[in-house]
């Protein structure tokens, strides 16, 4: 071994501490060689990194940010985080030497933000302690535990039929007004209603800024609010705005995940956010490739997607829960986009619009919705109640075809058509009205022991407000028990089925 | 037609010519700058010619350039020099020096994609935009 001489040793350092030292106040610029459409070509910048922000001097002394994507071997593509307005060619670039990175923390509860995290409420700055990179890795195999807790979204054909678990990713697909924020806004408000303590974080993508300005009205309303953060970008952003609100919005809801807590993001949607890199990537020269995407587009969503997760014991037992949207154009969900992404969540809640149109709210395509994860999350009681749902919505729909010639079918068809036409209309639910664990157990119970068989279906409605008005009125106690979820014991059955066939006498024709 | 190739290629070319054939340069300077007329490439001649400054100061010929408000004293300048031979690790400097009032103060020294700006105009800058921000 080799004599080490710490009298050198020391030299060095001090030698380096002092080069180190002259070198303060160099910085490493560029120049912007082409700028247009929101992107900029630059020319120098030897040491610039991938995802690096950079910051441009405006022609009125000013600066504008901007991050890069594209590392040449001659120049650099950058996408600017502004407007190009005042750039111009032959402008000076300096490399920041960070990515881009968003405050995170429960400061920002009941806030507005744009995708950097500058408030757009005017509720004045955030003063957040924390700041995380937009860009972060999903949780390993080893940092997680299976999904096991469930998500209530206070919709009862969801949580029935399409259980939603804590940390899985479900997406919500369909076509345009067919009630897909609807259902967002619902699970989000039903975290509020239920005290679930779940932290919302609502992304919109493009949208109209009339239709966030209502769904925040609406949060405040509700008393929600307090406990969501709204990520905000309209039409007329840039296309790097919409292209990072996901990513931003993820890593402000992260931190919930990371410290012990669970939270829900809602991505609106991302259709519109795979159009934005769309257009940046055939702005920055990438080749296009099916629908003129570029060749990245999957893992676009998939790396974002992988975020959601329910964190092992170990670090904290948190979750994050995705409901990414996807809006489809006439019904087609084998597009390029849609395909994608039903193959990276697990599940899909389909809305038709036939089913829209024909009163059926929320619109749920039974058959083409699923949960691949979420039975193992749902509510026992929820789970024993609607157990078999689904298989009896499945031969109702099989059925319905032959619903003209309901005389001259047999009595067991007939039956399973009477029944099916309820069970239908009892899904039926207004919105901003999530229901409670035990409002959904007793009304499933009530309708899959035949309780409302003779209840005409134009009365369904008023016959399980009556239902629930009584259960809550007369047996409070024994539903406070129910609320907690666990399995419905016989006794607890007998009582809402004796108190189904007092109030169903009411209504039968 | 001549095929475009990298600019870092091309500068590697060119220096390593420079380097080796000194008393050739004025075939070199024809050569290059048929190439440019033929790849259509003369805009980017300034990006040729600063890639070209980077990478002679590898070998041990720095060129820098210092914007001043008003004509620097021979001190300043061979500390400036100094300040280049340290960072750029080359043995001889060239400084040119420019005189701008408008910065009104301090210097704008640039060598090797990288710039000293002390100028008072960039600071005054800099307060304007901070006190925009606020």
């Amino acid at each position: 071994m080799t004599d080490i001489s710490v009298k050198e040793l020391s030299k060095d350092i001090r030698a380096a501490i002092d080069g180190l030292r002259a070198s303060e106040g160099l910085v490493e610029t560029g120049i912007v060689t082409r700028i247009g459409d929101g992107v900029a070509w630059i020319y120098g910048l030897a040491g610039a990194g991938a995802n690096e922000v950079i910051t441009i001097d405006t022609t009125s002394g000013g600066t504008v940010e901007a991050f890069i994507l594209n590392l040449g071997e001659d120049e650099i593509g950058a996408v600017l985080l502004g407007s190009d307005q005042e750039v111009s060619a032959g402008a000076s670039v300096r490399l920041s030497g960070h990515v881009l990175d968003v405050p995170v923390g429960p400061e920002l509860l009941g806030r507005v933000v744009d995708p950097l995290g500058r408030p757009l409420d005017g509720k004045g700055p955030i003063n957040a302690k924390l700041r995380y990179p937009v860009e972060r890795d999903a949780p390993g195999v080893m940092a997680r535990k299976s999904v096991h807790e469930p998500l209530m979204s206070g919709i009862t054909a969801i949580d029935a039929i399409i259980p939603i678990g804590r940390g899985q990713r479900e997406l919500i697909i369909g076509d345009r007004q067919t009630g897909k924020t609807a259902i967002a806004l619902d699970t989000m408000i039903n975290q509020g209603r239920q005290k679930t303590g779940v932290v919302n974080v609502y992304v919109a993508v493009g949208q109209k800024l009339s239709k966030i300005a209502r769904l925040v009205d609406r949060l405040k309303e509700e008393g929600v609010m307090d406990n969501s953060i709204v990520v905000a970008t309209g039409p007329a952003d840039p296309a790097s705005l919409l292209y990072l609100a996901p990513y931003a919005g993820s890593s402000m809801a992260e931190y919930f995940r990371d410290h012990k807590q669970h939270a829900l993001i809602i991505y609106d949607d991302l259709t519109k956010h795979a159009t934005a890199y769309r257009q940046m990537s055939l702005l920055l020269r990438r080749p296009p490739g099916r629908e003129a995407y570029p060749g990245d587009v999957f893992f676009l969503h998939s790396r974002l997607l992988e975020r959601a997760a329910k964190l092992n014991d170990e670090l904290g037992a948190g979750s994050l829960t995705s409901l990414p949207i996807i809006e489809t154009q006439a019904g087609d969900i084998s597009a390029y986009i849609p395909t994608n992404v039903i193959s990276i969540t697990d599940g899909q809640i389909f809305l038709e619009t036939n089913l829209f149109y024909q009163g059926i709210r929320p619109a749920i395509s039974v058959g083409l919705s699923v949960s691949r994860v979420g039975g193992a999350a749902q509510t026992k009681a929820v789970k024993s109640a609607g157990g078999g749902l689904k298989l009896d919505l499945a031969q109702f729909r099989e059925l319905a075809a032959f619903m003209q010639f309901a005389t001259d079918l047999d009595a067991e068809t007939r039956q399973r058509l009477n029944r099916g036409q309820r069970l239908t209309e009892l899904l039926k639910q207004p919105q901003y009205q999530p229901m409670g664990v035990w409002e959904m157990t007793a009304m499933l119970i009530a309708a899959n022991n035949g309780t409302m068989d003779e209840v005409p279906v134009e009365k369904i409605q008023d016959a399980k407000t009556a239902l629930l008005t009584e259960l809550w009125h007369e047996h409070k106690d024994a539903m406070r028990t129910l609320s907690v979820g666990d399995k419905v014991s016989d006794e607890m059955t007998k009582t809402i089925l004796d108190a189904a066939k007092k109030v169903m006498k009411g209504f039968a024709a | 037609m001549a095929q475009r190739l990298s600019r870092r290629l091309v500068v590697r070319a060119v220096v390593e010519q420079l380097i080796r054939q000194p008393a050739s340069t004025h075939a070199l300077v024809r050569s290059f700058a048929a190439y440019l007329i033929e790849t259509k490439q003369t805009k980017q001649l300034d990006a040729y010619l600063a890639d070209i400054t980077t990478a002679l100061s590898m070998h041990g010929q720095a060129t820098a350039t210092v914007i001043s408000a008003h004509d620097l004293d021979t001190k300043v300048v061979a500390a400036l020099k100094e300040l280049v031979s340290q960072q750029s690790g080359a043995k001889h400097v060239t400084l040119e020096q420019a005189i701008d009032p408008s910065l009104l103060g301090g210097i704008q020294l640039s060598f090797n994609g990288r710039k000293l700006d002390t100028t008072v105009r960039s600071q005054l800058n800099q307060l304007k935009a901070t006190s925009a921000a606020n």
